[in-house]
């Protein structure tokens, strides 16, 4: 049997074989090679977790889109009743049918192909990790881009939601998406990404998504991780530029494995970022977030606050990286992790990792990891809640720092709706 | 009412409680008193369903249930009611939220009909009036940045919203002006107009210039050492704890 290495360079050079890349753009078909060429010499795929994950699952680059049976009716099922944009990917590719877009926003698919249309090279895997195995694999078999780009001056305050429906009729597939999102200078979004899997095949998502903040620009995003089928493995890069404001909120909810690599790059003075995340961890789950927040500019700041909560046999893993370079002075970093402990059997590991260059920079982390607490539990226990309720109440509250800031009505609503209805069914 | 047969207790491996016998019947106001560390607070915990103890011997019954097996919140439901002595802080559950959430869960336990959120509003607004809880600490957190005073005021606050059958005042005078004081006797006449009981438990006589207690019991070293009358703690208050106890194992 081949290694998952062999595997595949195998799987690429069959598909190069059948000519499926030959269309495409040579700046594309390029970094396919490059990235096969980093998968041959490297070692990147001998790292554990890596080899963990993948060895049983297969790359999917299939390009039958036929999923006729996929009815509105049973898409409209996972759509978010709020009002605004809606863009659909079906197995990966875009889905104008169940589209419903301004005609402002840009959006294009299949860009490959699209020789003349220069300017997503602008912004095409500028932002990656290139040693990173996820990414990596990405580029390579990537199979449909998308690129949305946001004009300039373009404000709206009702949201964009992307969401991303899988159907494989096999199990063990590892799907790669990728995202390539421009938001133009002063320019106000919402955006909202969802991943869905169909049925209850097991697959890996490995998702890439670049976004570009540009000057002036304010974007709030939301990552909605509640599909408890799939794993995802969520590559995200933020650039922004000066003055640009970008709240990122990473829900994760549900899903049999789930990691999270978020990356924020600040370039330029005045910028502002803050991550905000809540994680609800049981059964097995294993839901790892790694942070980077790359300060270059002086008069910056960024926010960093998680609120976790591991029941069951769940674990997690938080790294929390804040590079604060030489330059960068005047500039405020703040990250907190909180998370609290249902049972004695889920674990969670917090490693925050600090790297100051700068000499007049204030900067500081903290993490506190417990079961809840006790004399609050009977204090409110004492006045006729039960047991089940008073945790409810502290989990709520404990939930609520991360929740209130969200301007949109509708979608506040349906997150507290969705952790009422994961935390009701918790074991406690 | 409230049985306490013969109860002894350890808190890990120090012996707190050392066969307390204690009977309360209804519409009576019970006054304990004793030097810190005599294990009241512990008394005042075991009764409302902490479960940091080791009861070794002994048993309490409240309405012919033995509750010692039940939890704190099946105690509330029989009426038992503690106003703690270091009232804990909610960060984040606004006080009238709290409040509201608890009488609904107390009416659904006891199969009453559930009062109107309006209801229950009118009534808060009129047990802050009556008690001069200041009305914006019922938007804030419970107990969060209260003073020591306000922490105290509120305990009775709720006590007078849930109208236990059995409160339990654990130095919830400590640290009150006069003003204040006035309200824990305000609290406590409401709830024995309509028969219910309360136990006090203090370091100060001057609480029985406003409420006059069918029995005073003197706690020492975890053990009941004399019980009386009002003038039971105007003799504590003259001799001291020490005369007590050296009389008694004289
Ligand atoms: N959780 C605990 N762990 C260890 N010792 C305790 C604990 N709670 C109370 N004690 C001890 O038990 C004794 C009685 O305490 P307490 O009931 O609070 O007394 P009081 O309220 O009369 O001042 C004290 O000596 C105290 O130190
Ligand atoms: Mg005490």
């Amino acid at each position: 049997m081949k290694n998952f290495k062999e595997k595949i360079i195998y799987t690429f050079l069959m598909y190069k074989k059948k000519n499926i890349f030959n269309s495409e753009d040579e700046y594309i078909k390029n970094m396919r090679n490059e990235s096969i060429n980093m998968i041959n010499k490297n070692h990147l795929l001998n790292e554990e977790e890596c080899k963990d994950l993948f060895e049983k699952y297969k790359l999917s680059f299939n390009k039958n889109h036929n999923k006729s049976f996929i009815t509105y009716k049973i898409l409209k099922n996972y759509l978010l009743k709020i009002n605004g944009f809606r863009i659909v990917f079906i197995n990966g590719v875009y889905n104008k049918k169940y589209s419903y877009i301004n005609e402002y926003i840009d959006i294009l698919s299949n860009y490959f192909y699209l020789n003349k249309n220069n300017n997503f090279k602008k912004f095409y895997n500028k932002l990656i990790n290139k040693n990173n195995i996820y990414n990596i694999l990405n580029t390579a078999f990537i199979q449909e881009g998308i690129y949305i780009n946001i004009p300039n001056n373009f404000i709206i305050n009702e949201p964009i939601h992307i969401i991303y429906f899988s159907y494989y009729e096999h199990n063990n597939i590892i799907f790669n998406t990728r995202n390539l999102i421009v938001v133009g200078e002063n320019s106000n979004v919402n955006i909202i990404e969802q991943y869905q899997s169909l049925n209850d095949n097991s697959i890996i998502n490995n998702s890439l998504t670049e976004v570009y903040a540009l000057s002036n620009s304010n974007i709030e995003y939301f990552k909605i991780q509640n599909d408890i089928n799939s794993s995802l493995i969520d590559n995200t890069f933020f650039l922004q530029k000066k003055n640009s404001k970008c709240s990122i909120y990473t829900f994760s909810f549900k899903g049999k494995l789930i990691k999270n690599n978020l990356n924020i790059s600040q370039d330029g003075q005045g910028i502002t970022s803050y991550l905000r995340g809540i994680t609800i961890g049981k059964f097995k789950e294993s839901i790892s977030h790694n942070t980077l927040i790359n300060h270059k500019y002086p008069l910056c700041e960024s926010y960093e606050l998680y609120n976790n909560i591991f029941a069951d046999e769940s674990n997690g893993i938080f790294n929390g990286k804040i590079l604060i370079h030489k330059d960068a002075q005047k500039v405020n970093a703040f990250q907190e992790i909180n998370n609290i402990i249902l049972s004695d059997k889920a674990r969670i590991k917090a490693i925050p990792k600090l790297e100051i260059f700068a000499n007049d920079v204030k900067c500081s982390h903290g993490c506190t990891i417990g079961p809840l607490n006790k004399s609050i539990l009977f204090y409110i226990r004492s006045r006729g809640l039960s047991e089940k309720k008073a945790k409810l109440l502290l989990i709520n509250t404990f939930f609520e720092e991360n929740i209130k800031y969200i301007k949109l009505y509708d979608l506040k609503n349906f997150i507290l709706y969705l952790i009422n209805e994961i935390i009701n069914s918790i074991n406690y | 009412m409230l049985i306490i047969n013969d109860l002894h207790v350890l808190v890990g491996e120090k012996y707190i409680l050392q066969g307390i016998n204690l009977i309360i019947n209804p519409g009576e106001i019970h006054i304990i008193m004793g030097p810190n560390g005599s294990g009241k607070s512990t008394l005042a915990y075991i009764i409302a369903g902490k479960n940091d103890y080791k009861i070794i011997k002994g048993s309490i019954s409240f309405e012919g249930h033995n509750i010692l097996k039940m939890s704190p919140e099946e105690r509330a439901y029989l009426g038992i009611f503690l106003s703690f002595q270091y009232p804990v802080e909610i960060p984040g559950v606004s006080l009238y939220n709290f409040i509201k959430t608890a009488i609904n869960a107390l009416y659904k336990a006891r199969n009453l009909n559930q009062i109107s959120t309006s209801e229950i509003l009118k009534k808060i607004h009129k047990t802050a009036n009556d008690l001069g809880l200041d009305k914006d600490l019922l938007k804030r957190s419970v107990n969060e940045g209260f003073s020591g005073g306000e922490k105290k005021r509120n305990e009775i606050f709720q006590m007078t919203m849930l109208e236990p059958k059995l409160a339990i005042l654990d130095e919830t005078d400590s640290g009150l002006d006069i003003d204040a004081i006035n309200i824990i006797y305000k609290g406590v006449n409401n709830l024995i107009k309509k028969n219910n009981s309360v136990l006090i438990i203090t370091h100060y006589q001057r609480l029985l210039e406003y409420i006059t207690p069918n029995y005073v019991h003197i706690l020492y070293k975890g053990k009941i050492i004399k019980s009386g009358n009002k003038n039971l703690a105007l003799e504590i208050e003259k001799k001291g704890f020490n005369w007590f106890f050296k009389n008694k194992i004289q």
